[in-house]
């Protein structure tokens, strides 16, 4: 079951790599916010299996707090777009 | 006065608690695992900044008056020395709380004193963060207020 992780976890991680690549090319910004919103997701995805992997529960603790600061940094990033400051 | 969307507006107000119990948590449990007062302090003060963001300055000032800010940076640290010195009345040093006379093991006694100094810290850095970021958004809006 491990290698299932771990290739999962693999396969994440280079797509990953695939869409950096959208983050620093991009043509419009909306491209590089969202390239970095999937990045956050799939980086939350692979803390979550090497929980699984080296049988650690604190990984998943550090995964929520991905997840919080992925939505605050989106919501931030939309933000400033939108009216040109952040509060 | 809000600037964003009914959607991000109700996702907040959904999320906003359950990022305050992640927060907790993380103080609480702080002694068994990774993260701890300051880390966990830091969590709540997102879930406030993420507030302020969202919702507007003024409606976030409210919410966090600075009365309530100014006694709760002024309560952490304080019930750290008094747990300090709680070591130093019963006959040992500073932080030395495995001898305060409780009903407990020692190691227990250790381990509720360290609770309570987590806590501590969690107050005070939650209430410092939200400090420094109003200070900061207060200095923002007026640098905009000045080139309109």
């Amino acid at each position: 079951m491990i290698g299932v992780f771990l290739a999962t976890a693999l396969a994440l991680v280079f797509t990953a790599l695939l869409c950096s690549y959208r983050a620093f090319v991009g043509p419009t910004i909306s491209d590089r916010i969202i390239a970095v919103n999937v990045i956050g997701t799939k980086t939350l995805v692979v803390l979550v299996l090497i929980a699984y992997i080296y049988g650690q529960k604190m990984f998943i603790d550090i995964s929520l707090t991905y997840a919080m600061l992925n939505f605050l940094i989106i919501i931030i990033a939309a933000m400033y777009l939108e009216t040109g400051r952040v509060v | 006065m809000s600037l964003l969307s009914v959607i991000v507006r109700t996702a907040t107000r959904w999320l906003i608690p359950f990022m305050q119990l992640f927060g907790l948590y993380v103080i609480i449990h702080g002694h068994a695992s990774p993260g701890g007062g300051f880390q966990g302090g830091v969590i709540v003060a997102t879930s406030m900044i993420l507030y302020a963001i969202v919702f507007g300055l003024s409606a976030a000032r409210k919410r966090a008056t600075q009365r309530l800010r100014l006694v709760m940076e002024s309560a952490g640290p304080l019930i750290y020395a008094l747990i300090g010195v709680l070591g130093i009345l019963v006959g040992g040093v500073f932080l030395e709380y495995r001898i305060i006379p409780l009903p407990y093991e020692p190691h227990i006694t250790s381990e509720i004193m360290i609770s309570i100094i987590e806590i501590a810290i969690g107050i005070g850095v939650m209430a410092l963060c939200i400090t420094m970021f109003y200070a900061l958004a207060a200095e923002e809006a007026l640098a905009a207020e000045e080139v309109k």
